[in-house]
């Protein structure tokens, strides 16, 4: 399912960095939400990113996610800029890809449909709500997956 | 509706590049969140999402996830989906759509199956309006439906 081709990211990177020089590494943030979380109580946390290099962020990860959160929501907002990911909460499984859940069947979306450039320092706030119905009784992490970015 | 895979980065860039003619332009990933709240068996939910007044929006694909009085998530076989732009009162389809031919459905759980992307992306200007008409002939009733837009939220230079 991947959209993006190494030819078409480095473009990207071009476009973005006015084609000056890079250092491009692959490289995964991940953020502990938490566990033993209540029916539809909500959880904020927050994840700088590195000072010294930019991360593009091109797919989310949803780890230890049991499939009854199917009902949880996420809210991502830029601290920095103010924006967020999205108009308002999501259902997790549409923002995250959710690779625990794969053997029943649970779909692999999570891969963001154009990348996503935050600056080095960028602060993100991550809000879960867990499922009405459900607790969330395991460790849920949430995982950015994508590339270190820095001068050459 | 079906296209196998999300699309291919340099061909957004090109489709961005023809609608916005060249201008200065700056896209990042976004979702535009619909939520409906229960459904009864049978019934009939509408829902309007007006894009941003600051960006346009490219909507490239749609979830949608519903969620049964117990908790779990169900599947979308027997529910269609119709919107509408009600400033121009075009409709996105000649009738209302199937649910899983035209969104990737949480529920679905059918591993092999592929995603589901619009032939095409479709521009919406800010401040758009959309109508969207949930029904659920399937007889299962839902507490939580939800209808999500994928795309690009599109800001341009102003100079």
């Amino acid at each position: 399912m991947s959209a993006y081709t190494t030819a078409a990211l480095i473009a990207f990177l071009n476009a973005e960095y006015g084609g000056q020089d890079l250092f491009v590494s692959p490289y995964e943030y991940e953020l502990y939400i938490g566990n033993d979380i209540a029916a539809g109580a909500s959880v904020s946390k927050t994840l700088q990113i590195t000072s010294n290099q930019d991360f593009l962020l091109t797919a989310l990860y949803a780890i230890d996610i049991e499939d009854s959160q199917s009902g949880s929501t996420i809210l991502i907002v830029d601290n920095t800029s103010g924006e967020p990911f999205s108009y308002g909460p999501v259902p997790l499984p549409v923002q995250c890809a959710m690779p625990a859940s794969l053997t029943s069947g649970m779909p692999m979306f999570g891969q963001l449909p154009y990348p996503r450039l935050l600056e080095g320092r960028t602060s993100l706030n991550v809000q879960f709500t867990a499922s009405q119905s459900f607790p969330l009784t395991d460790n849920l992490y949430v995982v950015l997956s994508g590339m270190n970015v820095r001068a050459a | 509706m079906i296209t196998c895979q999300k699309f291919d980065l340099r061909d957004l860039n090109d489709f961005l590049a023809t609608m916005w003619g060249g201008r200065r332009i700056k896209a990042k990933p976004f979702l535009y969140p619909v939520n409906f709240g229960a459904i009864a068996g049978g019934g009939t939910a509408n829902e309007t999402l007006t894009i941003a007044g600051d960006s346009d929006f490219v909507f490239t694909s749609s979830y949608v996830n519903l969620i049964n009085s117990g908790g779990a998530v169900v599947t979308s076989v027997g529910w269609t989906l119709l919107i509408t732009d009600t400033g121009t009162n075009e409709k996105y389809m000649d009738s209302a759509a199937q649910v899983p031919n035209y969104c990737n459905d949480i529920g679905n759980s059918n591993a092999n199956r592929a995603f589901i992307a619009l032939p095409i992306p479709r521009r919406l200007a800010r401040q758009t309006t959309l109508s969207l008409t949930l029904e659920n002939v399937s007889g299962v009733a839902v507490d939580f439906a939800t209808v999500v837009l994928e795309g690009l939220r599109v800001w341009e230079y102003s100079q």
